[in-house]
């Protein structure tokens, strides 16, 4: 499984080592001297990849180029806002999804279904950046009912209350596509088990319907919806990378983009690595937390 | 004899099609933007790239129906212009995703072994990770991103979906009669995959390449948006909306990025009512 996380990196530091050439040797030479035997750029890529995969290897991922400071640190002040954002964002579009979803399958063609099969559609066309602007513009600066961005407000008491108002839009959108997924998935999950013939067998034996669908349908249905709302984290990083720069919320998504625009390399390259450890830890738990939510799989 | 199992074209396929009012209200409206990009310099009334300072930020009238810009630009003209970008970006980003998608599923499904077993290892490794940053830290290795590097590098991440679902396609395909039987008269492996599996996979392909067309232009939206993705001179729906990320613009010039939030949208919208028509026209499992 580690293999998974070398594509993209190697080939990443290659092209990354030809272009800070390219970019340096536009500047002005002396000076371009000087920093890239700083930052040790006179070193061959291969060799400074080599190099930092050592550093990798005893939990070091090098020095920001701009800030100088560890890139383990940065990244550490910026990963608790991003996981309160994603499980905020995680939660509510797994409560409110699978209940729509839910409600939309057991009353196929009900009004709910119409209504929530029209959002899903609009959850999967509409961007989500376009969305939080909307959001912004709405209830930001015309009713003022939420900030529009930042983590708390400046200069004022701070504190969990303060936190969690500031959350509420950025995590709203975060979740909106998500959910919209959530709710299709889990609406099909329902049909397709409600014409299995262990539900036809259920009502045969005249259990009530409300028994029929809470023990056996629901039981049934939402096993595959736990591992969707398992695999679809990894999305969520990619949701933050917009919703945080948007919001100005400082995690590891505006981190990134951050970065880029800096063109600091060991942060961009620290940053995936960490992205992709999450990934795979969170792939991992989905599969083990099968056992325990499905008693027909073993792991022998 | 009739030996394929596809719908594609017969009578059947195309009453569900035409049934499906969402689908063809989708398709009416996504032929519109296709004409508007073809036939974009006809349509737009101004030069994009027109700069006029003196007009900047003017609201909706009868010059500019969508009014101007910051920098005083034809807001509707960029609009046109920028169906352009983002259909041009879509369309090849899924026509490359389309090929190698296509080409590694049915290799992968109809050779099975070693090849197989290499195949999934990588389709894992690319699917278990956000292509959104993946694309964003390519990007960011080039200097000066193009309409056609943005479709490039789309394209190249996301065929790993289109090749598994064409691999479980062609994992049933090849124990049915009729490939069986073509395999007994001794067709060349080529021959069979061409003539025989292909046909059957293509309503799964058309489908999600349907999807995955929504999917670039949203994916090309996003990263124009962080100012990553097609650079600014050339008008794309999300590098105009770039300029809204200024609390001012935002507030107090909604037009400047309403159009093309709207256009994205719309255009996202009605290939996403296409593809539910074709998945429930090619499909008959999923017949509701």
């Amino acid at each position: 499984m580690l293999i998974e996380i070398s594509p993209g990196d190697p080939v990443a530091m290659m092209l990354t080592g030809q272009e800070m050439l390219l970019v340096t040797a536009s500047k002005q030479q002396e000076f371009i001297e000087a920093q890239r035997e700083r930052l040790g750029l006179n070193v061959p890529a291969p060799i400074r990849y080599v190099k930092w995969l050592a550093g990798v290897s005893k939990g070091q991922l090098g020095f920001s180029m701009i800030y100088s400071e560890p890139v383990t640190k940065m990244i550490g002040e910026r990963v608790g806002p991003t996981l309160l954002l994603m499980g905020i964002a995680l939660f509510i579009s797994a409560v409110f999804g699978v209940l729509i979803g839910i409600i939309s399958g057991v009353w196929q063609y009900s009004v709910v279904d119409y209504v929530s099969t029209l959002f899903s559609f609009a959850g999967i066309s509409v961007p989500s950046f376009f969305l939080a602007l909307i959001i912004i513009y709405l209830f930001a600066l015309r009713l003022h009912w939420f900030p529009a961005a930042g983590m708390y407000t400046i200069g004022g008491p701070g504190g969990l209350s303060d936190l969690l108002w500031h959350a509420c839009l950025p995590s709203t959108v975060l979740a909106w596509d998500n959910m919209a997924n959530l709710v299709r998935y889990t609406r099909s999950a329902i049909l397709e088990t409600i014409k299995a013939e262990y539900v036809t067998a259920a009502r045969a034996k005249g259990l009530s319907e409300k028994r029929v669908i809470l023990l056996h349908v629901l039981r049934n249905a939402l096993i595959p919806v736990v591992t969707i709302i398992g695999l679809r984290i990894p999305y969520f990083f990619g949701g933050a990378v917009i919703i945080e720069t948007v919001f100005a919320w400082p995690g590891l998504g505006r981190l990134l983009v951050e970065a880029v625009y800096s063109k600091d390399y060991p942060v961009i390259l620290g940053l995936n690595l960490i992205i992709a450890l999450a990934v795979l830890l969170t792939n991992l738990l989905v599969d083990l937390s099968y056992a325990f939510i499905d008693p027909r799989i073993k792991y022998g | 004899m009739k030996k394929t199992s596809t719908l594609l074209g017969t009578p059947r396929f195309l009453r569900a099609l035409t049934r499906h009012r969402l689908g063809i209200i989708g398709c009416l409206i996504f032929t519109l933007f296709c004409l508007t990009a073809v036939l974009a310099p006809v349509i737009a009334p101004y030069d994009p790239a027109k700069i006029e300072l003196r007009n900047k930020f003017s609201p909706p009238n009868s010059y500019h129906i969508f009014g101007t810009d910051e920098l005083g630009r034809d807001v509707f003209s960029r609009l046109v212009f920028g169906a352009r970008v983002s259909l041009t970006v879509g369309c090849l980003a899924v026509g490359i995703a389309v090929v190698i998608g296509t080409a590694v599923g049915i290799i992968s499904g109809y050779f099975l072994g070693w090849v197989d077993m290499a195949v999934q290892r990588v389709i894992d490794a690319v699917m278990c990770f956000p292509s959104l940053l993946i694309i964003i830290t390519i990007a960011a290795l080039l200097e000066q991103t193009s309409v056609w590097h943005i479709g490039l590098i789309i394209g190249l991440l996301s065929w790993a979906g289109l090749a598994r679902l064409v691999r479980a396609e062609v994992l049933s395909l090849r124990e049915r009669e009729f490939v069986e039987a073509a395999r007994a008269i001794g067709l060349s492996p080529a021959r069979l995959i061409i003539k025989h599996v292909l046909p059957n996979v293509m309503s799964v392909i058309i489908v999600a390449a349907t999807f995955g067309l929504a999917g670039a232009i949203i994916t090309e939206a996003s990263l124009s948006f962080l100012g990553l993705g097609v650079a600014p001179p050339t008008p794309s729906w999300g590098n105009m909306l770039y300029a809204a990320r200024s609390i001012s613009t935002l507030l107090s010039f909604p037009w400047v990025w309403l159009a093309p939030g709207m256009s994205i949208s719309l255009c996202v919208l009605s290939i996403n009512f296409m593809g539910d028509a074709l998945r429930d026209a090619l499909d008959p499992k999923h017949y509701r």
